[in-house]
């Protein structure tokens, strides 16, 4: 058990080299939200910046009024299922 | 005296699936194969790499919660299918599928084309009426799903395991 930890240790760094590695990959394409490029800052300044939590609530906003007629669309057809049931059974 | 029916089960599965199924078909023609709009086309016009990798982000987030809704859908799908009293119907899957897909149309339609102008359906165009006929369709989709649901209510009155 004790002699496999150093050889964890080493395919742990080496999972982290390769890790650092596809992060630094990209600084040489042109544009991404984790480049260190100049399209890459303006990506993320418009992206991280005051803004970001009233356009997450925006872009969230159509999901919870989906839920909501689901929960409505549940409570109605439950109804129904047990009255046409009942109606079955007698 | 007969067991009980219980169809929910299956039309919420079907109605979870066609709004997270009908966001993907929406992202990938619109957003991808079309490129007529974005998430925020209206807020960040694509003239710039920067703001399509901006829109391409919130692109993202929405696909993130298509991908959610159609998950649950198929959670629901897989305990309708463990339970004997849910009759197995494939009208009633269907319809419930359309009833969700036009769900989605018309809320994210009404929320996001008209009301927040986060985008429009084609938006060189602005709001037009690619937007209303976008609306259109979901409220043909629920209507043709409902009928759907309605007549194999009338048809599958056995349960699956009687």
């Amino acid at each position: 058990m004790n002699d496999s930890l150093p050889s964890l240790r080493r395919g742990g760094a080496r999972f982290t080299r390769m890790i650092a590695g596809v992060f630094l990959l990209p600084m040489a394409a042109s544009a991404c939200p984790l480049c260190n490029t100049e399209t890459g800052q303006q990506v993320r300044a418009g992206l991280f910046n005051d803004e970001f939590w009233p356009t997450f609530l925006m872009v969230l906003l159509p999901f919870p009024v989906l839920l909501i007629l689901l929960a409505a669309m549940h409570s109605g057809l439950t109804r129904l299922d047990h009255r046409s049931s009942s109606r079955n059974s007698t | 005296m007969n067991q009980p029916t219980n169809s929910t089960p299956l039309v919420m599965s079907g109605t979870f699936m066609g709004i997270g199924l009908g966001g993907f078909f929406d992202g990938i023609l619109f957003h991808q194969l079309l490129q007529v709009h974005n998430m925020l086309s209206a807020k960040f016009p694509k003239t710039s790499i920067a703001n399509m990798e901006i829109n391409m982000f919130w692109d993202g987030l929405f696909h993130c919660l298509t991908y959610t809704m159609t998950l649950i859908g198929l959670v629901l799908l897989w305990k309708a299918g463990a339970r004997s009293d849910v009759p197995w119907s494939g009208k009633t899957f269907t319809g419930a599928f359309f009833v969700g897909w036009g769900l989605f149309n018309l809320v994210e339609g009404v929320i996001n084309h008209h009301i927040l102008n986060i985008h429009h359906v084609v938006e060189s165009h602005g709001q037009s009426i690619f937007d209303y006929a976008f609306l259109a369709s979901g409220i043909l989709f629920i209507i043709g799903g409902w009928m759907a649901i309605r007549s194999a209510r009338k048809e599958d009155t056995r349960p699956r395991g009687a």
